[in-house]
């Protein structure tokens, strides 16, 4: 195991910010409908996933 | 320059456009009478500008909200600004089928249902403020 792996039940605070960034990229995107929002959320989306899989 | 305006301001500027596409709609007996589609096309593309930047403030806006109940109040006049295009749209894309008609109608379907889910997680915000979690749910602060 990596020594600055990141313990089970703990999420970085770089990892919350980039969350954070994708959130606001699509949560108040002018355009709901334009393909970078999209792609924000999609982002977050798997994020939020692979995090909870790893960490949870 | 210090002048501003509410929100509910600037949902009543565009709202008579959306009864001017009523009114538009309405003037022509069929899509056949010259000029119909025409006139109707224009107020389509106005409405539809008027839609996507109204949308634009709602999330400028929403972004500089202190509050929770502020954004859901903002995303729940900016759907129902759309269910009053929707209306008179769902009236009129049968008669003016071949005017951007259907695709504005499909466009502020998206737009309304972006605001119903962002109000919505306005409010399951609110409810999470107020809930207390069982101790030991979740790790203590440091």
């Amino acid at each position: 195991m990596s020594e600055d792996r990141i313990p089970e039940g703990t999420i970085a605070r770089d990892e919350v910010a980039d969350l954070a960034c994708l959130f606001d990229r699509y949560e108040f995107a002018f355009d709901p409908r334009s393909l970078a929002a999209r792609e924000a959320q999609s982002d977050f989306e798997e994020r939020r996933r692979t995090l909870f899989a790893e960490r949870v | 320059m210090s002048a501003c305006l509410s929100f509910n301001e600037i949902l009543e500027v565009g709202q008579p456009q959306i009864e001017e596409m009523q009114r538009i709609g309405d003037a022509y007996a069929s899509l056949d009478v010259p000029g119909a589609c025409a006139a109707f096309t224009r107020q389509v593309r106005i409405v539809e500008g008027i839609v996507v930047q109204t949308y634009g403030v709602a999330a400028a806006l929403a972004r500089k909200a202190g509050e929770l109940s502020e954004v859901a109040e903002i995303w729940s006049r900016m759907s129902l600004f759309c269910r009053s295009a929707m209306v008179v749209l769902s009236s009129l894309k049968n008669k003016y089928p071949y005017c951007g008609t259907p695709e504005l109608y499909d466009m502020v379907l998206d737009y309304k249902l972006a605001c119903e889910k962002r109000y919505r997680g306005a409010m399951e915000e609110v409810a999470c403020q107020k809930t207390e979690f069982p101790k030991g749910l979740l790790p203590e602060m440091k």
